[in-house]
């Protein structure tokens, strides 16, 4: 009865005191956490390491050039393996992603379960955009790098 | 009774019966229909944010063929809806018909271009093909 009170403050106090678009992106974050569980579990369980498996870029096949999302599986192994600058020098926007998921999440958390301040509602979005315009100039980098000056980013 | 005077009383004639129920009932209907019409202005953006992580998701993805063109699709859709019904959200449905529309662009070149070589030469996508499966 103690614990179903409890839950159900929990509840009130989660739907209350996110605002509409930080709730969205918590649950999206809640479900990626999820996902890196599963991932997790899976390897506990069945010895299958997802970040070992190579998936063929089509992209790469057809044009020979990186995507956008090159690099990215070997930048979060780096950064798993603890190394920080193979991570950014294979995938720059990725640690800046998790920072900015990590203080997010954290940060969320802290104001639904604590009431410690946090940022005004949507003012994660922002983040959001620099994310996208990293991938994007990142991206336009690598090409002119393998185009220009013929250097390919993964020998 | 002695201070009660009739001449204030007015006696009220003709009175018409508004029925109450009819008048509210259609009040109401018309009063639905307008506010289901107009925008969500409750600051809700569920459209828009599901829109800009399909639209990032797509850009990501545009190597995987079919799932890029998907979530491509549903970011330029999303964007759509959600410029239509959320007010708040346009910046949002934006930057997510953007980058849904980039993903889908760059994965519809990317397969037709794959079936375009594949007609030319039809031992690329069969070893296209082993290689995925060996990854897997």
């Amino acid at each position: 009865m103690r614990s179903q009170i409890m839950l159900n403050s929990l509840k009130t106090a989660y739907k209350n005191k996110l605002g509409n678009t930080d709730r969205i992106l918590f649950e999206l974050g809640l479900v990626a956490l999820g996902i890196g569980f599963a991932a997790v579990l899976l390897y506990f369980i069945t010895g299958i390491n997802v970040l070992r498996i190579k998936y063929p870029c089509a992209f790469n096949r057809v044009t020979h050039l990186c995507c956008p999302g090159c690099g990215g599986t070997r930048s979060l192994r780096a950064l798993l393996n603890g190394e920080i600058l193979k991570s950014i020098y294979d995938y720059p926007p990725l640690l800046y992603g998790v920072i900015v998921y990590v203080v997010f999440m954290v940060r969320c958390f802290l104001h639904i379960c604590f009431g410690v301040k946090k940022s005004p509602d949507g003012a994660v979005v922002k983040y959001i955009y620099i994310f996208v315009a990293l991938m994007l100039i990142q991206w336009v980098v690598k090409l002119v790098a393998q185009l220009a000056f013929g250097y390919y980013w993964f020998v | 009774m002695d201070g009660f005077n009739n001449d204030n009383v007015e006696t009220v004639e003709n009175v018409e019966t508004v029925d109450s129920n009819k008048g509210s009932y259609s009040e109401t209907t018309a009063y639905d229909t307008t506010y289901a019409s107009e925008p969500n202005a409750n600051g809700s953006k569920v459209f828009a944010i599901i829109s800009l992580v399909c639209g990032i998701l797509a850009i990501l993805c545009m190597c995987c063929g079919w799932f890029g063109i998907i979530l491509g699709v549903a970011a330029v859709v999303l964007g759509i809806l959600s410029i239509k019904k959320e007010e708040d959200a346009k910046g949002m449905a934006i930057a997510g018909i953007v980058c849904g529309g980039i993903g889908l662009l760059v994965a519809i070149i990317v397969l037709v271009t794959a079936g375009a070589l594949s007609s030319m030469d039809p031992d690329a996508i069969t070893d296209y093909v082993e290689q995925l499966e060996n990854s897997l």
